[in-house]
């Protein structure tokens, strides 16, 4: 037995060091490349300060357009799809703690829609090898209970961060492979031309009941460390002086129609009663979900804007922000009638 | 614990630890620790039905003390009814109760009446299939005076649970499995190295082949209605190759496993889709359930020493009775039927025991004959594999029918390419080490090839693998 240990302990040295070294290669050569680390990159060399901070998963991150803001260096989309509160909350927090108090962001931006609550996000797929830059894993394992798997989750970031990754080695390929240039970011925000109003009807909502079924699959629609991450945003986003804004992003009615049929019934009530709790400083909520209802063409998917319905969407933003009084963001009513 | 999960990473290395360290003194605290690592493995996914374990064991234990000491005919019926209507009611409760009164309750619905649909709800306990039957191959066995009855109730207790195979197989026969629980067991270090490499082969198969099928599978079946026929075929195929690697993976896992602790558990798997007919693919799939049918359904049927309409029967039953032993469905009965018509032809032209050999042996490539034989096989297997994988005989009809009316429209095919292609590379090396027992059989490389290969192989399952979201499929069963 001693002898096969022996071999098993040479060979496990032997895996961990193999191991670190591929490790090493993909994080230079293909998570550097991530639209992820690309946004870390821009925002890095912004010019300071932004006024508005986009954060949270693919809504946010398809909505806002920041070149669409009266001002280009107004705002910077920083959120990234499959993004959930815990992760948003590690990483809001390491930006805001790095940025000197004059450079802060004067309005942060967070979704606040169902599918954000739901248990499924938080068991999303997450690229660790990009995310260990944030995530304080054993804070995570504390909260959500689940040390052993977050505790590994971490070692695993570490020894072997290239783990869970092979979408991203076949992204890189493919592109290499038919001379795709990569996603091209301005601020944050890449541009998406596809277009719904192209696709039959009963696609549409094939599509909408496909997507809603899988957001509303998991054990909760109110995860209870989703929600406690949730506060800890808006928490960490007043604590460095900035104004939490909670935006609701537009969606396609089939979208709405078909998360109403899944959706517990008392998520609203849930909800406000959530934001109940802040009433000592309100927070400001902005609903657009059904601001594009019948406009297909302004989206790419189900439940997600193109670069025309972030273009619009985003001058509406502004506006609104502005009749909110939120920060120097544009004009009220001179981009788009409402 | 799934094998698939880090728990199973941390469990595997005490629980061999405590065996050949601590354990090791005496043969009695070796099973008692066994028993405890087993227990903790299932109860890891539910205690409460830990409870079913203990039950089926003891029944089937004091069943077979009784056997022991009574020569009485009548009495030996009634403990053996005793430990069938234990076994086989658990089973039945858990797994068929719901499915037999929707069923019921569709049949009053086609003469006319209306009864209300409710169900118990019953959660289905995992393994529930595998170790009833192991037990109940015990008892059987005893009742047949086949093997002596087992007085040592720790190593009766060891073996029904014995953790690498309790929750998805092999089905053990307790001629060959409980005498390794009676006596002292030594540590092989060739069979401990080739069990690693099982192992390391079966999170291959899991992690790396079958799980990255799945997702595919998935949605191809949930939109099997609108998807061209090409898709439709390639879903199948893929399906095909995704359950394959599932199951025997966990096999190869448990195989791999179990000898890391000095047993010895039977093959289940033998590249059962380079067979050449159904029946070589029969005695090559799920080897221990197949083998169980035929000594403790088919052979008691009557075998084949009935007339050919007694044999034909009892190959459609025993077929029958295996595909529902799968799930409470009509599609596993279906699938199940269908196989035993494919046997039907071989029977008749008694050549079901034709290819008992490893097919192109000594060869690189098969003759154009066995190609032949092989492809129509897997065709064969991947018509009936649609049944298996529907969600009712209604999809599974609309599937078929999809791919004939959809047959000439290719859009979507490119995108699924790479993931054919993963599989036929899959298929290409289980067909370059088809006279191996697992693929990753290379004892006899250099030192350096070997562990490179090991190497290349953990890191791409680390990178393409897809990990603690796909359980085993062969656990609802």
């Amino acid at each position: 037995v001693k002898s096969f240990l022996i071999r098993v302990g040479v060979f496990v040295g032997g895996l961990a060091a193999v191991s670190l070294l591929v490790s090493v290669v993909f994080e230079r050569m293909v998570v550097s490349q991530t639209i992820v680390a690309r946004q870390d990159r821009q925002w890095e060399s912004v010019e300071r300060p932004t006024r508005v901070l986009v954060c949270g998963d693919s809504h946010a991150w398809r909505a806002v357009d920041p070149r669409a803001f009266v001002g280009e260096d107004v705002c910077f989309n920083y959120a990234s799809g499959g993004e959930s509160y815990f992760q948003t909350y590690y990483k809001l927090k390491a930006v805001l703690d790095r940025e000197e108090a004059r450079h802060r962001p004067a309005v942060v931006l967070l979704p606040l829609e169902p599918h954000c609550f739901s248990t499924y996000r938080e068991q999303y797929p997450i690229n660790h090898a990009y995310w260990k830059r944030y995530l304080d894993y054993l804070d995570l394992g504390q909260r959500s209970r689940e040390m052993a798997r977050r505790g590994g989750q971490m070692v695993l970031s570490r020894l072997a961060s290239y783990a869970s990754s092979g979408s991203q080695f076949r992204a890189l390929l493919t592109n290499a492979i038919r001379g795709r240039p990569g996603v091209r970011l301005t601020r944050g925000y890449s541009l998406d031309w596809k277009n719904l109003s192209r696709v039959p009807a009963e696609v549409v909502r094939q599509q909408a009941r496909g997507r809603t079924r899988h957001q509303f699959a998991g054990r909760h629609h109110r995860d209870p460390l989703l929600i406690r991450y949730f506060e800890d945003c808006v928490e960490v986003c007043r604590e460095h002086g900035c104004i939490p804004v909670l935006v609701a992003y537009p969606v396609t009615r089939e979208y709405a129609d078909a998360r109403a049929a899944l959706l517990d019934p008392a998520w609203s009530e849930a909800v406000e009663a959530l934001l109940a709790r802040h009433r000592s400083e309100p927070l400001h909520r902005l609903d657009a979900q059904d601001w594009f209802y019948g406009r297909r063409e302004l989206f790419y998917d189900v439940d997600h804007l193109n670069s025309d319905g972030a273009q619009t969407f985003t001058k509406l933003l502004a506006a609104w922000l502005c009749e909110q009084g939120l920060g120097d963001v544009g004009r009220p009513g001179d981009e788009v009638a409402r | 614990v799934l094998f698939n999960s880090l728990e199973f990473l941390v469990f595997l290395p005490v629980v061999f630890a405590l065996y050949w360290f601590v354990a090791r003194r005496t043969l009695r605290l070796q099973n008692l620790l066994l028993i405890g690592a087993s227990y903790v493995f299932y109860g890891w996914w539910d205690w409460r039905f830990l409870s079913l374990i203990v039950v089926s064991s003891l029944v089937d234990f004091l069943v077979g003390l009784g056997l022991a000491r009574t020569e009485a005919s009548g009495r030996r019926k009634l403990l053996l009814l005793a430990s069938l209507v234990t076994n086989l009611g658990l089973l039945g409760f858990f797994k068929y109760f719901d499915f037999f009164l929707d069923s019921f309750v569709d049949l009053l619905g086609t003469v006319g009446l209306q009864a209300n649909r409710w169900s118990l709800g019953i959660i289905l306990p995992v393994g529930i299939s595998f170790y009833t039957f192991q037990t109940l191959s015990y008892t059987i066995d005893v009742y047949r005076r086949k093997i002596p009855s087992c007085r040592d109730p720790i190593a009766f207790f060891a073996f029904v649970s014995f953790f690498p195979q309790l929750v998805a197989g092999p089905i053990e026969r307790a001629k060959s499995l409980l005498p390794q629980f009676q006596r002292e067991r030594t540590f092989d270090l060739t069979a401990a190295r080739d069990g690693c490499r099982q192992i390391l082969w079966g999170f291959v198969k899991k992690v790396l082949i079958a799980d990255n099928m799945a997702g595919h599978v998935e949605t191809i079946f949930s939109q099997s209605d609108s998807l061209p026929g090409p898709v439709l075929v390639i879903g199948v195929f893929l399906f095909a190759i995704q359950i394959y690697g599932d199951f025997s993976g966990y096999s190869d896992i448990a195989l791999g496993t179990a000898r890391l602790f000095g047993f010895s558990l039977m093959r289940n798997f033998a590249y059962p889709y380079f067979s050449r007919n159904i029946a070589e693919f029969w005695r090559r799939w799920h080897i221990s359930l197949s083998s169980w049918f035929r000594d403790y359904v088919y052979i008691p049927l009557g075998g084949s020493r009935t007339g050919s309409l007694g044999r034909l029967r009892n190959i459609i039953l025993t077929f029958t009775i295996s595909g529902f032993w799968h799930g409470a469905n009509w599609t596993f009965v279906a699938w199940g039927f269908l196989n035993g018509l494919y046997y039907i032809p071989l029977m008749l032209a008694k050549s079901e025991r034709k290819y008992l050999d490893t097919v192109a042996n000594n060869r690189l490539l098969p003759g154009l004959r066995e190609a032949g034989q092989i492809l129509l096989t897997f065709a064969l297997t991947l018509l009936a594999w649609v049944f298996f994988r529907a969600r009712s005989l209604g999809h599974a009809f609309e599937y078929l029918a999809g791919i004939g009316s959809r047959a000439l429209d290719l859009t979507g095919v490119d995108r699924l390419l790479p993931v054919v292609g993963l599989g036929l590379a899959f298929l290409a090396v289980e067909w370059l080490q088809r006279d191996r027992q697992h693929g990753l059989e290379i004892a006899r490389k250099p030192l350096a090839v070997r562990w490179a290969v090991y190497y290349a192989l953990i890191v791409v399952v680390l990178a393409f693998g897809s990990f603690g979201k796909q359980e085993f499929i062969y656990f609802q069963f």
